[in-house]
């Protein structure tokens, strides 16, 4: 349990986690605020309709928990922290678990956020949160921001330097993972396996896409439920994470 | 008590530390030095945990660093003042550190009290001179009021004021009883700070024992002497035994303090004009010592490398 306070301390006592938690939400909200202001006949508001954005807030999410691990190598304070706490292991752990866990109760917050804002702008609208499927949808963003967290803080640890692992995410949920498809034939087969994709998979659900707006995973066929889904992508998350505690028990500090 | 027995470091094709073995006693300051890049640095990573050797052990009162139970409770070190967060305060900085070893949040005071920082303890420490940090790492390194300290080149860059500090501090700490290591490349820095001495060139042991010792043997002290009558006084000072070197309009002696050589002038009745005993020997003696281990690394080092592979 002192691991764990150990951790909040260092995460709250920098402005960066701040930052990017305001940043997240307001992205986020903002993006959904032009959506539903936009929405109309051609159009329809759903309840999946207000979580559209839900990516950006991700990205940032994904970049405070990279920057968690990868500011303590710019700065030595690892150093500092492996010295005070020799098993590397109880400490990476500690700090997934305290930086995953508020990037899951952001996301949490940012979903209803969203769905919170849609329903005041258009009361009208049926935005009521009814089947399974709408509460996936909804409070799904939570599961997703956490699983992202832990991917980042696994790509923080192999990778080191903040500008380097926050590329790789970057390019990696953005840009890789849409880019596949244009390979003829099995680029829409290989991107039903690909993380991020799985995961918009786990929040949207198999309905089709609503109007002209294109959820992340349109047009690719899923080989797994939604929840299996959010499975894999937890699964990827912790090989990865796994991966970089193994490596960093391995490297000099 | 810090044991390092044949402790091995190799980066790649660089051998940092050779077969190191060294010990560090209680009570006293034992100066660790050795040239830039002779692996001091890499020696107390070593001690600390933080690098793995590649051959060889190192342990603090009979357990490796990484088999301690709250480690900061027995060995507190500053290796570099500015592993810090910038925008993370001195107070916060140490209070993690506090709690990561279950130490009492009052303990985070105490410490700050002790190195003289309560004041702008809530400042971000990215905006502290190099001296308030060095005092900010000192605090962290106290924390745990461990026995054993290691400190990584504390003065450098520090106003003599501080250097003052912190050498009378280390020394305060021997002086509880605690064992004290503190690196350096200065040998004059460690004739004021160091009782023991450990001298390592190009990762090799060059020796170990008492500072006072290592100075005596390692340093001859010359004398320079003017005089109109400088012939004569050489004649009679060669006559004595004394080894003479004439340096520009005076001579160099060796082997002989001012007194001495003063009674021999007055004794022949010769003017002395300048009568000056020469210091800053240590450096060049520490040169002289060190001087074999490097010259054999970079005049070999094509030779020893595929040997040792």
């Amino acid at each position: 349990m002192a691991l764990l306070d150990v951790e909040r301390i260092k995460l709250f006592s920098t402005r960066a986690p701040w930052w990017c938690m305001v940043l997240a939400a307001a992205l986020t909200v903002g993006f959904t605020v032009l959506l539903v202001a936009n929405a109309g006949t051609t159009f329809p508001l759903a309840v999946s309709t207000t979580q559209f954005a839900y990516n950006f807030g991700l990205m940032v999410v994904m970049v405070m928990a990279a920057l968690a691990i990868t500011t303590e190598y710019r700065f030595g304070t690892i150093k500092s922290t492996f010295q005070a706490v020799p098993n590397r292991t109880a400490v990476l752990v500690s700090k997934t678990v305290v930086v995953a866990l508020l990037a899951g109760v952001v996301g949490e917050i940012i979903a209803f956020a969203c769905w919170g804002v849609a329903r005041l702008m258009k009361p009208d609208a049926d935005l009521a949160i009814r089947t399974a499927s709408d509460w996936r949808n909804v409070a799904g963003v939570g599961p997703v921001y956490f699983g992202g967290a832990i991917l980042a803080l696994g790509v923080g640890m192999l990778i080191r330097q903040t500008a380097g692992a926050v590329s790789i995410i970057l390019v990696w949920s953005l840009l890789a993972e849409s880019l596949v498809g244009l390979v003829p034939t099995i680029g829409v087969k290989i991107q039903a396996w690909l993380p991020f994709n799985v995961a918009g998979h786990f929040v949207n659900g198999d309905e089709p896409a609503t109007g002209g707006v294109q959820g992340r995973g349109a047009g690719i066929d899923f080989a797994m439920s939604p929840w299996v889904s959010l499975l894999y992508f937890m699964g990827v998350a912790v090989a990865l994470l796994v991966i970089g505690i193994v490596v960093v028990n391995k490297r000099d500090a | 008590m810090i044991e390092a027995v044949q402790l091995t470091k190799r980066y790649g094709q660089t051998l940092a530390v050779d077969n190191l073995s060294f010990t560090v006693q209680p009570g006293r300051v034992t100066g660790f030095l050795g040239p830039n890049g002779a692996g001091k640095s890499t020696t107390m990573r070593m001690i600390l945990g933080l690098d793995n050797p590649t051959a060889g052990s190192v342990r603090i009162d009979g357990r490796t660093y990484r088999e301690l139970d709250r480690p900061l409770r027995t060995v507190g070190a500053l290796m570099d003042a500015k592993w810090l967060h910038p925008n993370r305060s001195a107070y916060s900085h140490l209070l993690w550190l506090a709690r990561s070893n279950r130490l009492p949040a009052r303990r985070v005071n105490e410490v700050l009290d002790l190195v003289g920082l309560t004041a702008v303890a809530k400042r971000r420490a990215g905006g502290f001179s190099l001296g308030m940090s060095q005092r900010l790492g000192i605090a962290a390194a106290l924390l745990g009021d461990p026995g054993v300290l290691l400190f990584d080149e504390p003065v450098n860059g520090l106003d003599p004021e501080g250097i003052v500090w912190i050498r009378r501090f280390m020394q305060s700490l021997a002086a509880e009883g605690r064992t004290v290591l503190v690196s350096s490349h200065l040998l004059s820095e460690m004739a004021l700070t160091a009782e023991d001495l450990v001298v390592i060139g190009r990762g090799r042991l060059i020796s170990q024992g008492s500072a006072a010792e290592f100075i005596e043997r390692s340093s001859t002290s010359t004398v320079f002497v003017r005089s109109p009558q400088l012939a004569k006084l050489e004649a009679a000072l060669v006559d004595k035994g004394f080894p003479v070197v004439t340096e520009g309009e005076g001579l160099q002696v060796s082997g002989a303090r001012t007194e001495v050589i003063g009674d021999v002038a007055a004794a022949i009745g010769a003017v002395v004009h300048e009568l000056s005993p020469q210091r800053g020997s240590l450096e060049q003696a520490f040169m002289r010592l060190t001087e074999d281990s490097v010259e054999y690394h970079t005049g070999l080092g094509d030779a020893v490398v595929p040997e040792g592979k």
